[in-house]
């Protein structure tokens, strides 16, 4: 009978058991005052809807609950990982080094920086990411990027700090060019906004990078990165050979030192940059028509307004006063007979030249001797200026000069082999990241001395040249012909490339963790760690080193799971958090609990 | 005891094996049991997770925004929504449905109904079937309180409606005020006048047919007459002929649903012509009218601020300096003669031509291919002169139109002068009440000043107090050409290439006060006692339901006209949610008697106390959303203004120097261009 009993009771307890650690759905999922009230008014008694957990239910779906739970775990984990010991907290893994504000343009290995003492690498990355928007067309009207239309975003999606002060955004917009910096784009304090929507990310990115530095540290090498600059100057169909004739001029001036008040002042190709597109103040006057502030009739002495003319000239020149040559660089071209000596649209050898030289010719045929000259006139450039005759011509020169003005030729950074440079010609890409680039220290040394080469370095792609850069040489080229020999020419996209290398990072150059290459230019503790740490946070963004980060960083933790959903998001997500080994079980446990 | 232990020890050993399954062990990974504890997430390195803190993150966010709004909107709904005995019937109705559902399913997937309940329960967030109940009840109650909003509210803001408005006066008030509909009718020509030598070539070297040549005559013609415009419409018109010529009629579409507002989609040349013309040129609208329309309908101007038009765009156009270009009425009428002319007069072909100097085309091209706001003016007192002067230049022997020696046209230009006597037959038959003064109108045209063989075309001002053609009921007929391409096969045609002639049956600014009372819905009638706002007499009490007469016996045309106000009234906002919102809390406030008198005053009231703020999050969500739909409308105005100013300062800019010089057309018709080849040049004739 029992025995009977007890087989009738055990599905019934076996169920029980089962139900009591597997069942989920009768849990409220919510914070606990899910069943309050949400609007505390009596008159709404009787109506239905007016629980908190209806409005929890509106606000987040249960995933978005989660992946904010991991992320506010990483936060906090990130606040003290670096340095972290048993017991002993260590410091945030936001500001171990000055990773943000000059990496893209200092060589490391040529100890060119070496830091500053106060520096934020949140803001500036937060800042950077912000200043991307101005690129955004749909805070663009006509080119010009408004910040307006930005701050209006940002209040709609109620991400305007309450004390933004918009009094200080301009009405007006402005051409942002490549070379602006945040405060010269952006006028209103957007450091609140930053902290709330940028600075998250940007730390768990950090906290990925101290993971794979501190624990992937020969994955480092691996990617075989470089620092680069690199900028590509595309020729004129119209005038083939222009750029070069630029890149020959500057070459001998700015880098091998012919003039010395001009070596090496161009860190970062600002000035070859604004030197080919080469616009100049006579090129934009030229875009308002004179013939518009005309006040007499008498075509034999025709009057003008002159001061209205001028102001026209001066508002369309402020369009442009980031990019417009100085008088020394326009001096400079003319010597260089890439601008024509007596001024005038015709014959300039730049980017700007193209457009000037398409303005005179329409206006040979719109102006022949005072009336118009069907004959003269090349319709398919016309039609290229009027937008297939959506607009006048002198609006579509605007257009163009536009375009121009907010090109960017330049490509830099660090760059891993396994995915960057794409939009560089294959040949060239792959010789950047070609093992045949020296980083032992003494062949350097050589390498930087004019004239002369370690007779045991080897094939090196590379030379050191006068502005103290260590630049890409072409292939099969005599290493004392220096001038010609680092201009890359890629005849499929006519396009004209100068390669700085700052930096070239593999497991040679690195050493090992904490044991830097007594050979290399990463001698030191300090130098090595530096560069690792910038390819780190490189690498930081992909999103298998993004998972093991995570899984890394809570496997020291002991986590007790309240939510079985949550746990099963874990699973699913991050199922090797859940593997009975792993090889950094050994490292302390981060306890994040202030008790 | 014993036994009673024994189970126990069973239970446990059962429990324990319970969990030993739940935090399995295979394959190198170990899961661990999750122990729920109400409100927390996860515990890590000792700090707890809980759901307030994750939830909290995103108070001040926009999805928290909404969904305060959203459940606030629910809450005021009901509130202002009577549960009625046919909602609970329905209600009952559902819940038998689901049940029987339930047993269905039961039985089909081999459940029990309690299982099956239980699932449909949770899917619908709900524990019981008396919250189900509930929440039913509550979706009936949101759904009624949304439809009937669109029923006409008799007593709605204090007023009464007596049924003269769809939904509320208020609302019709609040309508015309975002809308400002026209009430406007057209005639189009549907005219292919494409080339394809190059786009900028449309703009003075069209190529139209010798039946849209001869169908623009005819509609001037038929204008001029004694015929009434709509008749004229449904005879010739290319659109909306059904309809005598008025434009809307679309239910579907609130814009499109009785003429022409400021959401509808019309080409440029139409819709800103219409509004150039009222901004510059309409000598009936009070300059406070004028600067409404300027900033409702965003014409670039210092009382608008944008950043996509400049007013200097707009100044250096024609239209801008308070000029529309005219076309002769003989020019229309010449059109007629000449549609069909493709050889000289002679019959002989013409050497080295194309249709470029076709003289249907050169008309076209000088006087009919303008894109900014022209009029026909009548110049029947000049044409004679006119005419004369044009055969002179072509032949510096004539001296007189009539006559018996070879210095009359007469004699010497038999085919021109009956092409003459023609021309000046019909103008002599013109109604000339059709042509009126329009106060302050300065006409332009293309005029050419010739010095031997060359010719210096440019826009100059035409004399001054011209007459143009018009309804028939004082207003002026506007001309516009819309498009460069043909009507189709263009990349860029919209169907309504072609010539316009539009007349505009109502303006919203010519009595901004009371124009929403010319969009009332009550059915018209006559008789004795029939008050003003019942009216059939559009004369006196106009409205756009009773400016056409109503069918014999019936008032469906009249009804058809009532549902088209009611679209656009019904379906112009497209935030009407957050009108309903407002709505119902003016309700609700009404019926708790709460104090204030805003919007705003009761919303705090209602949602917000001494410790939580919510109104003011929810108030910002639709002010954003409005703004954001406000933004996107002037944006779309904006972009209208800059793509129409840019064509018209372009046309402005190329089309003079190039168009083909009416002195062409006696070139053509005499068959020859001269020995020297200046002549040929100044016509475009290539050998």
């Amino acid at each position: 009978m029992l025995k009977g009993n007890k087989i009738k009771l055990l599905p019934v307890v076996a169920l029980a058991a089962l139900t009591l650690s597997s069942c989920s759905t009768d849990y409220q999922r919510y914070p606990l005052d899910y069943q309050d009230k949400l609007f505390d008014n009596d008159s709404f008694d009787g109506v239905y809807g007016n629980q908190r957990e209806d409005y929890y239910d509106g606000v987040m779906t249960s995933d978005e609950v989660y992946a904010e739970v991991v992320d506010q775990i990483l936060l906090d984990i990130a606040s003290v990982a670096h340095g972290y010991e048993e017991g002993k907290p260590g410091t945030s893994v936001t500001s171990i080094i000055d990773d943000a504000s000059t990496s893209s343009r200092y060589s490391v290995a040529d100890g060119k920086d070496t830091g500053t003492s106060n520096f934020d690498n949140l803001h500036e990355r937060a800042s950077n990411a912000v200043l991307d928007n101005a690129s955004n067309t749909s805070y663009q009207i006509d080119n010009l990027f408004y910040e307006k239309k930005f701050v209006q975003y940002l209040k709609q999606q109620f991400q305007l700090p309450s004390d933004f002060d918009e009094s200080v955004v301009p009405e007006t917009g402005i051409l942002v060019t490549p070379d602006m910096t945040f405060d010269e784009v952006f006028q209103g304090n957007y450091d609140t906004y930053m902290e709330r929507y940028q600075y998250d990310d940007l730390t768990i990115n950090y906290l990925t990078a101290e993971y794979i530095y501190t624990k992937s540290f020969p994955s480092i090498g691996n990617t075989n990165a470089r620092k680069v600059q690199v900028i590509g100057l595309t020729d004129r169909q119209d005038d083939p050979g222009a750029a070069q004739q630029l890149l020959n001029a500057y070459i001998a001036d700015y880098i091998m030192g012919e003039d010395p008040d001009l070596v090496g002042t161009d860190p970062d190709f600002t000035i070859l940059s604004r030197l080919w597109k080469g616009i100049t103040a006579e090129d934009i006057n030229a875009l308002v028509d004179r013939e518009a502030y005309r006040t007499s009739a008498d075509d034999a002495e025709p009057q003008y307004d002159e001061e209205a003319y001028q102001a026209a000239c001066a508002e369309m020149r402020a369009r442009y006063s980031s990019v417009i040559l100085t008088d020394e660089e326009t001096a400079w071209l003319r010597d260089n007979g890439i601008l024509p000596a007596e001024g005038g649209l015709e014959d300039q050898g730049t980017l700007a030249g193209e457009v000037a030289q398409d303005q005179f010719d329409l206006e040979r045929a719109y102006n022949d001797n005072g009336s118009f000259n069907m004959d003269k006139l090349d319709t398919s450039l016309e039609s290229q200026y009027t937008g297939s005759y959506t607009y006048d011509y002198r609006t579509g020169l605007r257009m163009a000069y536009d375009d121009i003005a907010t090109q960017d030729f330049v490509t830099d950074g660090i760059h891993l082999s396994s995915d960057g440079l794409s939009d560089l010609p294959s040949d060239l890409k792959d010789r950047i990241f070609s093992t045949d680039i020296t980083t032992d220290k003494d062949d350097i040394a050589a390498m930087k001395e004019a004239g002369t080469r370690n007779e045991n370095a080897g094939i090196d792609l590379t030379t050191y040249m006068a502005d103290g850069n260590r630049y890409l040489t072409i292939p099969g080229t005599a290493a004392t012909d220096q001038g010609s020999s680092i201009i890359y020419y890629d005849t499929s996209s006519r396009t004209y490339y100068l390669t700085r290398i700052l930096d070239v990072v593999d497991n040679d150059a690195l050493g090992g963790y904490g044991a830097p290459n007594s050979d290399s230019v990463y001698d030191t503790a300090e130098k090595q760690e530096r560069i690792a740490r910038e390819v780190a946070y490189a690498m930081s963004t992909t999103s298998t080193y993004e998972s093991s980060s995570t899984i890394y960083w809570l496997r020291r933790t002991d986590i007790d799971y309240s939510d079985s959903d949550f746990l099963e998001y874990m699973k699913s997500n991050y199922q090797d958090l859940f593997r009975t080994e792993s090889a950094t079980d050994g490292d302390p446990r981060i306890e994040l609990s202030n008790d | 005891m014993m036994k009673g232990m024994k189970s126990l020890a069973l239970v446990l050993a059962l429990s324990a094996t319970a969990s030993a399954l739940t935090s399995c062990s295979s394959d190198g990974y170990s899961y661990p049991d999750a122990h729920w504890q109400d409100g927390l997430i996860v515990t890590v390195g000792g700090k707890a997770y809980e759901y307030k803190e994750i939830y909290d993150l995103m108070e001040g966010e926009r999805s928290s925004a909404e969904a305060l709004y959203n459940t606030a909107s629910d809450i005021v709904a009901q509130l202002a929504t009577p549960i009625t005995s046919s909602m609970e019937v329905d209600v009952e109705g559902q819940i038998s449905d689901l049940e029987e559902e339930w047993r269905t399913n039961a039985d089909t997937n081999g459940t029990s109904y309690r299982e099956e309940m239980e699932n449909a329960l949770d899917e619908q967030g709900v524990d019981d079937m008396d919250e189900l109940r509930a929440k039913l009840l509550s979706e009936a109650q949101i759904e009624e309180n949304s439809s009937s909003f669109y029923n006409d509210q008799a007593g709605t803001y204090g007023e009464t409606n007596d049924g003269l408005y769809h939904i509320s006066e208020e609302m019709t008030k609040r309508y015309v005020e975002e809308e400002r509909p026209y009430h406007i009718s057209h005639i189009l020509v549907r005219v292919d006048a494409s080339d394809a030598s190059s786009d900028a070539t449309a703009y003075y070297d069209g190529h139209i047919s010798s039946d849209n040549a001869s169908k623009i005559s005819q509609v001037v013609r038929q204008l001029s007459s004694s015929s009434s415009f709509g008749s004229v419409a449904q005879v010739l018109s290319d659109d909306a002929a059904a309809s005598y010529g008025e434009l809307g009629g679309d239910t579907s579409s609130a814009a499109n649903a009785v003429g022409m507002s400021l959401s509808t989609s019309y080409v440029n040349e139409f819709k800103l012509g219409v509004y150039a013309y009222d901004t510059f040129l309409n000598p009936n609208l009070s300059e406070e009218a004028k600067t409404q329309l300027k900033k409702d309908a965003r014409v670039p101007s210092d009382d608008v601020q944008s950043d996509i038009t400049s007013t200097s765009a707009l100044e250096s156009t024609e239209i801008g300096q308070g000029k529309a270009f005219g076309i002769p009425l003989s020019v229309a009428l010449t059109m007629g003669q000449v549609a069909n002319q493709t050889r000289a007069d002679s019959g002989a072909s013409v050497a080295y031509t194309d249709e470029t100097q076709y003289p249907r085309n050169i008309l076209f091209n000088n006087y009919f291919n303008n894109h900014a706001v022209s009029f026909i003016y009548d110049d029947s007192d000049t044409y004679a002169a006119d005419f004369l002067a044009s055969v002179q230049a072509y032949d510096s022997t004539i001296l007189t139109l009539e006559g018996d020696t070879e210095t009359s046209v007469q004699v010497k230009y038999p085919d021109r002068y009956q092409e003459y006597l023609r021309v000046q037959r019909q103008l002599d038959n013109i109604v000339a009440d059709k042509y009126i003064e329009v106060e302050g109108l300065q006409l332009v045209s293309y005029q050419t000043e010739y010095s031997g063989t060359t010719a210096s075309t440019a826009i100059r001002d035409l004399p001054a107090n011209q007459k143009v053609l018009s309804d028939g009921k004082g207003n002026p007929i506007i001309v516009a050409r819309a498009g460069t391409g043909s009507s189709s096969g263009d990349e860029s045609s919209t169907g309504y290439q072609g010539i316009h002639f539009i007349t505009v049956n109502h303006d919203p600014y010519s009595d901004m006060a009371n124009d929403y009372e010319y969009w009332r819905v009550n059915i018209p009638a006559s008789g004795e006692n029939v008050s003003a706002a019942d009216s059939t007499d559009y004369g006196t009490n106009p409205s756009y339901v009773n400016f056409v007469n109503s069918d014999p016996g019936n008032n469906s045309s009249y009804q058809t006209r009532i549902d088209n106000i009611k679209a656009a009234v019904a379906g112009f906002d497209s935030n009407v949610s957050y009108a309903i919102f407002e709505h119902n809390i003016e309700t609700v406030a009404e019926n708790l008697n709460l104090p204030g008198s805003t919007i705003d005053e009761w919303g705090a009231a209602l949602f917000s106390n001494a410790t939580d703020d919510y109104w003011t999050p929810i108030h910002d969500f639709i002010r954003y959303n409005r703004d954001n739909s406000q933004t996107s409308d002037e944006q779309t105005l904006d972009e209208g203004w800059k793509s129409y100013l840019n064509m018209l300062n372009l046309q402005e800019d190329i089309a003079p120097a190039r168009v083909v010089p009416t002195v062409c057309i006696s070139y053509f018709q005499g068959g020859s261009y001269g020995d020297n080849g200046e002549m040929e040049a100044m016509c475009h004739v290539e050998r």
